[in-house]
């Protein structure tokens, strides 16, 4: 499936080449149209196209995951936009950090490889309102 | 003689910790040179200014530096051109696949 100009946008925030290019066709494969951002200020801009999702690595270098996550969800005007947060399994502290500054669902790199269609769909689900309340 | 096979035999024993994929199978190797006894490598990383390059490069050297005939062992990171899933080997390709990753 391809992504058309009107398709859904999700952002996939990640400075890691393997994994930004990885995600960024997986997601197109979905048919959303995905756009990658490798710094918070780009992250940020992308916010206000509205996007249905964000994919980001924890472990990103070129900005600090968690912070960006707070202020994300620290922002009326943003906080509704569901959060996907991943990285090592073994980086417990990333993990904790990002579901502390309030990602909707963090998960593994391994699972974000390997599963994201049922990732993204039941984060999606999840943060749905329910129906009426929209 | 130290020769190209052996520095390739090491470098495949190397791994960015967030990526259980050799260095060189990743592709993340850009050239070598073998001068005597000393070889430089000139590698890149997936993501720039990695963290933990200073801890890879630490670890390659040190590994270069076990081979029979190495005096010395430099690597140099370097971002140009930067690094694209055509550079993985076969091998690697395979291996992502089998992880998953669409490459």
């Amino acid at each position: 499936m391809t992504a058309g100009p009107e398709a859904a946008q999700i952002v996939v925030a990640d400075d890691d080449l393997l994994f930004s290019s990885n995600l960024s066709a997986s997601v197109a494969r979905l048919g959303y149209r995905p756009v990658v951002v490798r710094s918070e200020a780009a992250l940020q801009a992308s916010l206000r196209e509205g996007p249905c999702a964000v994919i980001v690595n924890l472990a990103a270098r070129g900005f600090d995951a968690a912070e960006a996550i707070r202020r994300i969800k620290g922002d009326e005007t943003t906080r509704e936009i569901p959060l996907l947060g991943f990285c090592g399994h073994r980086d417990v502290e990333r993990l904790r950090a990002a579901k502390t500054a309030g990602c909707d669902a963090v998960t593994t790199n391994g699972a974000v490889t390997a599963d994201l269609p049922r990732l993204l769909n039941t984060l999606l689900d999840s943060t749905r309102p329910p129906a009426g309340t929209a | 003689m130290i020769t190209r096979d052996q520095v390739i035999d090491v470098l495949k024993t190397c791994f960015d910790p967030e990526i259980p994929v050799n260095i060189w199978d990743l592709g993340l190797i850009y050239d070598i040179t073998i001068v005597d006894g000393v070889v430089n490598v000139k590698m890149t990383l997936t993501a720039v200014g990695c963290s933990l390059g200073p801890q890879i490069i630490a670890e390659i050297e040190s590994k270069l530096l076990g081979i029979d005939g190495v005096e010395n062992a430099a690597v140099e990171m370097v971002w140009n051109p930067p690094w694209s899933p055509e550079r993985l080997t076969d091998d690697g390709r395979l291996s992502l696949q089998a992880m998953g990753f669409s490459v």
